[in-house]
């Protein structure tokens, strides 16, 4: 399986200006959270990237986007019609091939050398198959994130054959349908708003949609269980930390940590203990 | 000398086992009645069977309170120990029992230690059972979590955003309400819960059970569900739990206060607060903040207004009024936290079955302790409840 594309969604209503916040990145330049976002795209190798926006969001995204604006390709959603939408709106850009799917408020710190993109793409290539990146995530966070349930891979330390997937599920359906074994107790694979998916997706996603009628809401997580049961697909614990930004303190948080991992890492943790002790 | 009351209790013939009590107490005398009860003290603290514990501790609580005072040789006054009866009173029985047990030793028995001694067992008798009703509900998958909760930043429970949008005309939230039949029992093995009756006779713990719903002949054009619970957002940051029947409301701002189930009428509905994991069991002496734990699973600023109704239906109707209640609270609550998957319509089995273990733990924080089959109504129609033998593992 070789990746050459990728989608990433921005299409959320409430949630489209996240992608155009400054931050600085690790190596101390200043750039908008999409521009970091594409450059973790970009070093799996897949440089044909769509992104899917509201309409009319293009002017400001084209911009942000930096000196990667020429080679991205706008997709507008119509209609707020939910996350499922907004991917199936990618279809023609998808066309056949696999791709790569980033959501556009996540950031993320790899604690490897390779990127936490390359790592997942990597795997999906070896395996084969779709694989959705997962971080083992406490039950406190569960009112934020698609979490899947699953039983481990033999041989295979990070990797979850997921056979059930609700998108953020109250902590009595979590304990009841989505315990992973060998997971700390409260703890749940929720995704990491990274995915490497195949084209049936969009097949299911097509049926999902012609079936909802005027549904106001096309859930991916729905879509997700059944490209499950359909093919093989995987959950790979990556090793890195996803940020997202669209939490209270999420942007705050995201800045910190790429702070902390890049070259300015004296002077931040300088100027915190400054404020830490002006607070005392 | 022989225990003949722990081999009742530990023999496997069954007509030995089933042996009344009053068969064995009235051949023996004091002395002989005062070792057999010391042989059962010693039996209960050391047997680590549930069955065998609670048997021996209400053998205890029935020979001081209907045997022993009637042997000849047992004094008919004597001296309660205040200090036990202190420990009493704070329901630390292993104390009580320690102390009244050493007065009995020292000035020989009485009626009034017998009688202080039997409170003790009881109680004791029921706080064994209660642990371990705590302890099944706590390892029920999709009640855990609910015990792991200590600090508000860790509640994962949102209220469902259909409850936050207010009406454009008066600003009010929306009113989620749920209706509940009760339930009678056409047959019965005896009248007695299942959880006790069960531990003796297993095969005679089943009930046929109906859900019913209520109508005034003459006044009312239809039969209607008689529990009626009610759930909103509202504009303070505070736990508004509202009686409707027993004209009682109360605003509670402070965590310790829903953990307080004797101070108003509202046990209920703190119960239900409790068990349906809005204020999560394990938050309790946390001295943690209900604004922050409302904050969390409202919006900052803005609480909860919780109220239940019981339509013209008499104490004591044996109708198990409360442990539908208490399922209809929680069924609400969970829907409006997402726990149950819609808002209306009836509950799905899995979320029945939710219903019922969280409206029994709700019936064992809130002191009543009973419900093991009560929660019928919460299923519709005519059905046929059944104990089953406990397996290994299990709880």
């Amino acid at each position: 399986m070789k990746i050459k594309k990728a989608v990433i969604t921005a299409a959320g209503r409430n949630q489209n200006r996240l992608p155009l916040q400054s931050l600085v990145d690790r190596d101390g330049i200043q750039k908008s959270a999409l521009q970091i976002i594409i450059e973790e795209v970009v070093s799996t190798g897949a440089d044909n990237i769509c992104v899917v926006i509201c309409p009319g969001d293009q002017e400001s995204y084209a911009p942000a986007a930096g000196a990667w604006a020429k080679q991205l390709h706008f997709v507008e959603q119509p209609a707020p019609l939910g996350y499922g939408h907004a991917l199936y709106c990618a279809r023609e850009f998808v066309g056949s091939e696999p791709f790569l799917h980033l959501v556009s408020d996540h950031l993320y710190v790899s604690r490897e050398k390779r990127r936490c993109a390359q790592q997942l793409v990597e795997t999906a290539a070896a395996e084969d198959c779709a694989v959705s990146a997962v971080q083992a995530t406490r039950e406190s966070q569960l009112p934020y994130y698609g979490t899947v349930g699953g039983k481990g891979v033999p041989n295979r330390p990070n990797l979850y054959l997921i056979e059930r997937v609700l998108e953020k599920p109250t902590p009595t359906a979590a304990e009841q349908h989505l315990i992973v074994p060998g997971l700390r107790a409260g703890h749940y694979l929720c995704f990491f708003g990274m995915h490497v998916l195949t084209p049936t997706i969009m097949e299911v996603l097509h049926d999902t949609i012609s079936a909802s009628g005027t549904s106001l809401n096309v859930s991916l997580s729905v879509a997700l269980v059944k490209l499950a049961e359909r093919e093989r697909y995987l959950a790979f614990q990556i090793s890195g930390r996803r940020y997202n930004i669209g939490v209270k303190f999420g942007l705050l948080n995201a800045q910190l940590a790429l702070a902390l991992e890049g070259q300015d890492r004296e002077e931040v943790l300088a100027q915190m203990v400054e404020l830490l002790a002006q607070r005392h | 000398m022989r225990k003949q009351l722990v081999e009742i209790i530990t023999t496997p013939d069954p007509a030995l086992r089933n042996s009344p009590l009053e068969s064995i107490c009235q051949l023996l005398s004091l002395p002989e009645l005062l070792a057999e009860c010391n042989e059962l003290e010693r039996f209960r603290r050391r047997s680590g069977n549930l069955y065998e514990r609670v048997r021996a501790l209400f053998f205890l609580y029935a020979i001081h309170r209907f045997h022993l005072p009637l042997k000849p040789g047992s004094a008919g006054k004597g001296l309660v120990p205040f200090e036990g009866y202190e420990h009493l009173l704070q329901r630390r029985f292993e104390e009580a029992i320690a102390i009244f047990f050493e007065a009995q030793s020292a000035n020989g028995p009485s009626d009034a230690v017998s009688s202080a001694l039997a409170a003790a067992y009881y109680g004791l008798g029921f706080q064994t059972l209660a642990d371990q009703v705590r302890r099944s509900v706590r390892s029920v998958r999709g009640n855990q979590w609910m015990f792991r909760i200590g600090h508000p930043f860790d509640q994962p429970l949102r209220i469902r955003p259909e409850l936050l949008q207010h009406s454009e005309l008066d600003g009010s939230f929306p009113i989620l309400r749920e209706a509940t039949p009760v339930r009678m029992d056409l047959s019965h093995s005896a009248w007695s819960d299942i959880f006790f009756l069960g531990m003796d006779f297993p095969e005679g713990a089943r009930v046929l059970n109906i859900s019913i719903d209520l109508c005034i002949k003459g006044r009312d054009k239809e039969p209607r569900p008689p529990i009626e619970a009610y759930l909103r957002v509202i504009d303070e940051p505070v736990l508004r739990l509202t009686s409707v029947d027993l004209s009682a409301t109360v605003d509670i701002t402070e965590l310790p206060e829903i953990f307080d189930f004797a101070k108003d009428y509202l046990g209920l509905l703190k119960a239900a607060v409790i068990a349906s994991g809005i204020v999560p069991p394990g938050i309790e002496g946390s001295r943690q903040s209900l604004v922050a734990l409302l904050e969390r699973v409202v919006v900052p600023g803005q609480g909860l207004e919780l109220v239940s109704n019981v339509n013209n239906i008499p104490k004591g109707s044996r109708l198990a009024v409360s442990t539908n209640l208490l399922g209809s609270l929680i069924a609400l609550c969970m829907r409006a936290t997402g726990q149950a998957k819609s808002l209306t319509g009836p509950l799905r089995e899995e979320e029945r079955r939710l219903v019922l273990v969280r409206a029994i733990l709700g019936e064992w924080l809130g002191g009543s302790g009973g419900g093991w089959q009560d929660s019928g109504g919460v299923w519709p129609g005519a059905k046929l409840i059944e104990g089953v033998l406990a397996e290994e593992g299990d709880p």
